[in-house]
């Protein structure tokens, strides 16, 4: 479970500041589907990346299983990055000239695992999206759907305790965003903890709940009807 | 991470920046090249100029020479060896007798009369011995105002060739003092008196008094030896002193030991020098063997004897092994060329390191996006370090070894340039042949100073990279 206790994140200093999390208290609860639903700049990809441990907060605190992330050194938390969480992104951020194997064993490979593990963990996660057929292809080879189920299995190789997906149907169409919805939901039924990140309220409709965020102020109001 | 996934990283970075990276390994090499052309410039003259040295050494081996200990007036003309100092250096040079071949003494008897009056006797026991107070040595000379008893003018005795099987001994040598009362007669033999009277129109009689100087040829060092008990001054020749009638024996060619010497004159015996020499053998020898021995006889001498000290305090070893002086400056006149080879392939490091090292930076920020994802995803700082340097290193040890095939395209003209200046330096054709051998440390130095500066240089952009946030890493992907 990840908990976020009076959460503040100011961008900047003096007039210039932006205040872009307000006051934030929501609980990431383990195994459950949660979206973040909020229009560009209220503030949703910076709770995302507190979550995450991408970003740090400005003041109030974030636990994740316990553990308080601001008192965890930098190679803790890049740890906590490596073991503990997968991102999906929007744009994939898949390497071009790396096969499709190479690019999701990356996080075995900064784990430091061996070559014939790693393989095989990515060659197993490739083969439940259905991607074995792609396995030696190189990444810039692929259709966007695919760029992104490849970018999906990166983010579960490492059977990390939740995935965060930060717009993943942005750059793709209705039915390659919906088999990728399709996806993030199966996995969350597998046990996992998925945050969505989205402005898109027929994609939060998967989540069973839903985190508003509006002007930095995020409100949770449990599953959608 | 494993180290084979950070070199492929690295390598994939790399890959990803051709051109990039082409024109770093390009320029490393050109520096590098200029490098080891200056540090193999300072390598082949020190090799070069120290095997000229060993081969003068082959021709001419070396001498040593142990000079007087000045006196308090610190007066480099008034100084002597104090008869302790000289049985210190017979006795080891016994222990170093394999790296000395003759020795000579020159030494002197005051009649008691000062210096500058004259009345030395000289024994002179090898060829390098040169005479004073106007005697000209080489030069057999007949002095007709010798006045045995009261003479003020230079009265001097020789000792030559007492050959062990004369029979018939004519000529009487006198001298010294004048309290000597004449008693102290050498005898010469037939052979070397009758040598010495066809220097002269004025034919020698049995019973004259001559004055006679002489050159002998090498005084082995076994006179050393023997020279404990080979002649008294009063001429008497003891058979016995040589050990038997051996022939070795008899062609030892000592005129006077210096002990007997010493005896016979007390404190009127005044040893000015000692030299000795040493040539190596025709056959092989151990070069490295020899110039220990030579060097370990002189520094155990210098450590026995006082020094001579200036008015300045400054400290002059006294016995010296010519070689081994000559080549130890010889190294150090080296080592400083080599010093100022490796300063100019520094300052050339130096002047070339910055550009280098921002086009690796360059190289390197090209990289920023894909190491900002490694970083989200959980690539610490210094897995980020890591990858870096690894692509430094790749680009260096790539411009290095070009460097390297650039300088055997260019060995011609490197190794007629190193001959041309140590020709030019030494004055003369060498000797022998010119050796310009490339030592595997060279382009290892290299590369190492190299990387070390490039990472120096590039520390700063290298650490940002690494240290930037994950947050800032994937804006930076965005």
């Amino acid at each position: 479970m990840i908990e976020l206790r009076n959460v503040d994140k100011i961008y900047g200093e003096g007039e210039g500041a932006v205040h872009a999390l307000k006051n934030v208290s929501i609980t990431i609860e383990d195994g459950k589907f949660t979206a973040i639903l909020g229009k560009s700049g209220s503030g949703k990809s910076t709770l995302m990346n507190i979550i995450g441990a991408l970003d740090t907060p400005t003041s109030g605190e974030v636990f994740a299983w316990g553990r308080n992330l601001g008192e965890m050194s930098a190679d803790e938390l890049a740890d906590y990055r490596n073991k503990t969480t997968g991102f999906v992104f929007q744009s994939f951020y898949l390497e071009p000239t790396f096969t499709v194997l190479d690019n999701v064993a990356m996080p075995l490979i900064i784990a430091g695992e061996s070559r014939k593990s790693r393989e095989e963990k990515a060659v197993a996660v490739l083969k439940k999206l259905g991607l074995e057929d792609k396995i030696r292809k190189k990444a810039n080879e692929l259709s966007g759907g695919q760029k992104q189920r490849v970018s999906i299995a990166r983010a579960l190789v490492h059977d990390p305790e939740i995935v965060l997906a930060d717009e993943p149907t942005g750059n793709l169409d209705s039915q390659n965003g919906a088999e990728v919805m399709a996806l993030l939901r199966k996995i969350c039924e597998s046990g996992k903890s998925v945050v969505l990140v989205t402005h898109n309220m027929e994609d939060a409709k998967n989540a069973e709940n839903i985190i508003d965020i509006k002007d930095g102020v995020a409100v949770m109001r449990g599953k959608t009807p | 991470m494993k180290i084979a996934d950070i070199f492929k990283i690295a390598w994939h970075n790399l890959w990803n920046n051709k051109s990039r990276t082409l024109l770093t390994v390009i320029i490393v090499a050109v520096v590098s090249t200029l490098m080891m052309t200056i540090l193999l410039f300072g390598a082949a003259f020190n090799e070069n100029v120290v095997d000229f040295n060993k081969a003068l050494f082959k021709i001419n081996g070396t001498s040593y020479s142990l000079s007087g200990k000045w006196t308090e007036s610190h007066n480099t003309e008034d100084y002597f060896i104090a008869a302790e100092e000289y049985r210190t250096l017979v006795d080891t040079a016994e222990k170093y007798a394999h790296v000395v071949d003759t020795a000579s003494v020159s030494a002197e008897v005051n009649g008691g009369r000062e210096k500058d009056e004259g009345g030395a006797l000289y024994i002179s026991e090898g060829n390098d011995a040169l005479p004073q107070n106007n005697v000209e040595f080489n030069v057999w000379q007949r002095n007709d105002d010798v006045e045995m008893l009261s003479s003020s003018n230079v009265v001097f005795a020789c000792f030559e060739f007492f050959n062990p099987a004369a029979e018939d001994l004519i000529y009487e040598g006198r001298g010294w003092s004048a309290a000597d009362a004449g008693g102290n007669g050498i005898w010469l033999s037939v052979d070397a008196a009758e040598r010495f009277v066809g220097y002269y129109d004025d034919p020698l009689e049995v019973g004259d008094t001559v004055t006679l100087a002489f050159v002998r040829q090498s005084t082995y060092f076994t006179d050393f030896r023997a020279e404990k008990a080979v002649y008294t001054v009063e001429g008497i020749f003891r058979p016995d002193a040589f050990g038997g009638e051996t022939e070795s024996f008899k062609r030892t060619e000592c005129i006077v030991g210096v002990d007997s010497a010493a005896e016979a004159f007390g404190d009127l015996f005044t040893i000015r020098s000692v030299s000795m020499s040493y040539s190596p053998p025709e056959t092989e020898y151990d070069y490295n063997a020899l110039f220990s021995a030579m060097r370990d006889f002189a520094d155990e001498v210098n450590e026995k004897i006082e020094p001579n000290v200036n008015n300045a305090g400054d400290r002059y070893p006294r016995f010296v092994c010519s070689f081994v002086d000559s080549m130890q400056m010889v190294v150090l006149g080296t080592v400083l060329v080599f010093a100022v080879a490796s300063l100019l392939s520094l300052i050339v490091l130096l002047l070339s390191v910055g550009s280098v090292a921002n086009t690796i930076v360059i190289s390197v920020d090209k990289d920023r996006k894909f190491l900002g994802l490694m970083k989200a995803m959980g690539l610490k700082r210094k897995g980020v370090s890591r990858i870096v340097i690894c692509q430094s290193l790749f680009m260096i040890a790539a411009g290095v070894v070009l460097g390297i095939a650039f300088l055997y395209l260019l060995r011609p003209v490197v190794r007629s340039a190193i001959a041309s200046f140590i020709t030019s330096m030494a004055g003369m054709s060498l000797p022998i042949l010119l050796s310009v051998r490339v030592s595997p440390l060279l382009p290892v130095a290299t590369a190492a100073a190299f990387f070390l500066a490039a990472v120096l240089f590039s520390r700063g952009s290298v650490d940002r990279i690494a240290r930037q946030d994950a947050i800032a890493a994937i804006n930076e992907v965005s």
